[in-house]
C-alpha cells in the first residue's frame, strides 16, 4: 500500500493531465485550473519541507562537530537573521532586508561566479589544442565566435561579426536543435516510464 | 625546459594575473569601443517598439546575484526602454532570489525618470505605470496558472496589495492582454515560458540570458518563439546602443563600460591559447 498508493496517484495524475490537455472542453479547463492551483500549494509545502532540512541537516552537524561545523553556524544564523527581517521589518526598496541582499549577498554571488572567468582561461589554455581536425575545427570557431559577438571582431574586419553569426544561425543551430530533439525525446520516454510506474526512483528509499 | 615546453606550462597565476589586468585597467581607463549590434538584440528592440503598443510587458527576473554582473543591466536597459515608452510593466520572479533583483531595478530605474519628472503625468508611478508581483514556488504550475488568471496565481503583489486595486493591472486578466514577456536569466527559464506559455498560450516571449547560454537558444530564435535575445554583457550594451540611436537617454550606463574589459579579457585569453598551441606544435614535430 505505502508504495501502491503513490504509484496511483501518479498514474492518474500523469494520464488525466495529458488527456486533459487534448480536450478543449470547459470541465476539462476548470480540472485544469484546479489542478494548476494544487500544484502551486504542494510547492509550497516542498519548499517548508527543503528550509526544514536545511534546518535538521546543519544542527545535526553542528551537534556531532563534523568538519567544517562553523559554516553551519554562519548558514543557521543568515537564514534566520534574513527571515526574522522580512518578515517583520519589511521587503521594500529602503528596507534593511533589501540592503543586506544588496550589499552582502548580490556582491558575494556575483564575486563567485566572475571567478569562473579565471578559471576558465586557464582551463582553456591548458586543453583548447589542435590535436586533430575536429579540434581545430573547434579551436577556429571559437576564435571566430569570441571575437565576432564582442567589438573586436568589426575592429579586425567588417565581416568577423557576420561570418561569427553565420557560425551561430547555421552550424550551432543544426547541433542545438538535435540536442533539443534528443532531451525532447528523453523527457517524452521518462515521463512515460514514471506515469507507468516503470521508473520508481523518486519514491526514494532504494530496495 | 626548453622555451617551447614552457610556453605549454605557463602558471595558471600568471595567466590569472594577465587576465586580472586585462579586466581592471579597461574598468580604470575605457577605450570607448563602439559595439556593433546584432540582429538578436534588433529584433527584441523592435519588437518593444512595433508591437506591444497598447499592451502590458511582463518581465520575468529569474536571475540570482551569480549572473548579475551579465544580466542586471539587461533588465535596467529594458526598463528603461519600457518606461520611456509608457508600456504598463508587470515585473515577477520564477528564481526566489530574483525578487531583489527585481526591486532594484524597479526602484532605481523609476526614481531616475521621477528626478526629471515635471509633473505626475511625467512620473512613473507603482501601481500606475508598474507593479511587481514577486515570487511563487513551482514555476511551471505559475506560468500556466497566469495563462488562465494572474489575479488567480498572484491575488497580491509583492508588496502586499491587492492586484484588483492597481491601476495598471486594469483590463489584465491573463496572457491575452500581455504584448510580450521577457524571461531574464542564468538557467533555462526562457525554454519552460516557451513551452508553457508560449505554446500553450501564444504568449510572445523574449529572452536575456548569459554569453555562454546564447548559442543554445538559437533554434527558438529561427522559429520565431523567441521574437529576439539579449546574451551577456555585450547583449546589454548593445541595447543601451539601441537606446542611444533612438535618443532614449540613459543616466548612467552600466555595461557599455564593462565591454572594453570584455574585449581586452578575450584578446588575452585568445592569445594565450595561441601561444599554448605554438608549443605544443614545437613538441610534436620534434
Amino acid at each position: 500500500m505505502k508504495r501502491n498508493l503513490p504509484l496511483l496517484i501518479c498514474f492518474v495524475s500523469g494520464t488525466v493531465m495529458v488527456v486533459q490537455f487534448f480536450i478543449p472542453h470547459p470541465v476539462s479547463r476548470d480540472l485544469y485550473t484546479i489542478s494548476s492551483k494544487w500544484f502551486i500549494v504542494v510547492s509550497a509545502f516542498a519548499l517548508v519541507l527543503a528550509v526544514g532540512n536545511l534546518i535538521r541537516s546543519h544542527y545535526n552537524k553542528l551537534k556531532r562537530r563534523l568538519e567544517g561545523w562553523p559554516y553551519s553556524i554562519v548558514t543557521l544564523a543568515s537564514l534566520g537573521v534574513m527571515a526574522v527581517i522580512g518578515l517583520f521589518f519589511g521587503v521594500k526598496a529602503d528596507s534593511t532586508f533589501q540592503k543586506i541582499y544588496l550589499n552582502i549577498q548580490a556582491p558575494l554571488g556575483a564575486t563567485m561566479f566572475s571567478l569562473l572567468a579565471f578559471f576558465m582561461a586557464s582551463a582553456a589554455y591548458r586543453a583548447f589544442r589542435a590535436r586533430s581536425l575536429e579540434a581545430t575545427l573547434l579551436l577556429v570557431a571559437a576564435f571566430v565566435v569570441m571575437l565576432g559577438v564582442t567589438s573586436l571582431g568589426s575592429f579586425i574586419h567588417d565581416k568577423v561579426p557576420d561570418f561569427a553569426e553565420w557560425v551561430l544561425k547555421v552550424p550551432n543551430l543544426a547541433a542545438q536543435r538535435g540536442i533539443l530533439f534528443g532531451i525532447a525525446f528523453g523527457a517524452i520516454a521518462t515521463a512515460l516510464k514514471i506515469i507507468l510506474g516503470i521508473e520508481r526512483g523518486y519514491l526514494g528509499g532504494g530496495s | 625546459m626548453s622555451i617551447f615546453e614552457r610556453l605549454t606550462k605557463i602558471d595558471r597565476r600568471i595567466i590569472y594575473f594577465v587576465l586580472g589586468l586585462a579586466i581592471l585597467l579597461p574598468l580604470l581607463k575605457p577605450w570607448g569601443i563602439p559595439v556593433n549590434v546584432m540582429d538578436r538584440s534588433r529584433d527584441l528592440f523592435t519588437f518593444i517598439e512595433d508591437s506591444t503598443r497598447g499592451r502590458a510587458v511582463m518581465i520575468s527576473f529569474d536571475y540570482d546575484p551569480q549572473v548579475m554582473p551579465e544580466v542586471h543591466p539587461m533588465a535596467y536597459a529594458l526598463v528603461h526602454h519600457l518606461f520611456a515608452l509608457r508600456r504598463k510593466v508587470i515585473g515577477l520572479c520564477l528564481n526566489v532570489q530574483g525578487t531583489g533583483m527585481a526591486v532594484d531595478v524597479f526602484n532605481r530605474i523609476a526614481a531616475e525618470y521621477n528626478e526629471r519628472a515635471r509633473s505626475r503625468e511625467d512620473s512613473i508611478i507603482y501601481g500606475r505605470d508598474y507593479v511587481f508581483l514577486g515570487w511563487k514556488s513551482g514555476y511551471v504550475a505559475v506560468i500556466l496558472g497566469m495563462g488562465e488568471s494572474i489575479k488567480g496565481v498572484y491575488p497580491k503583489d509583492y508588496y502586499g496589495n491587492p492586484i484588483d486595486e492597481l491601476e495598471v493591472m486594469e483590463g489584465i486578466k491573463n496572457y491575452r492582454q500581455i504584448g510580450l514577456c521577457i524571461s531574464l536569466s542564468g538557467a533555462a527559464f526562457p525554454d519552460t515560458w516557451v513551452a508553457y506559455a508560449g505554446s500553450r498560450y501564444g504568449l510572445r516571449v523574449g529572452a536575456g540570458v548569459t554569453a555562454v547560454m546564447g548559442a543554445s537558444y538559437y533554434p527558438y530564435l529561427q522559429t520565431r518563439q523567441l521574437v529576439g535575445m539579449l546574451a551577456g554583457l555585450k547583449g546589454a550594451a548593445e541595447y543601451e546602443t539601441l537606446l542611444d540611436e533612438h535618443n532614449i537617454p540613459i543616466k548612467k550606463k552600466t555595461a557599455a563600460p564593462g565591454m572594453d574589459a570584455q574585449n581586452l579579457a578575450h584578446l588575452v585569453m585568445i592569445v594565450f591559447i595561441v601561444i599554448g598551441n605554438i608549443g605544443y606544435f614545437y613538441l610534436r614535430r620534434r
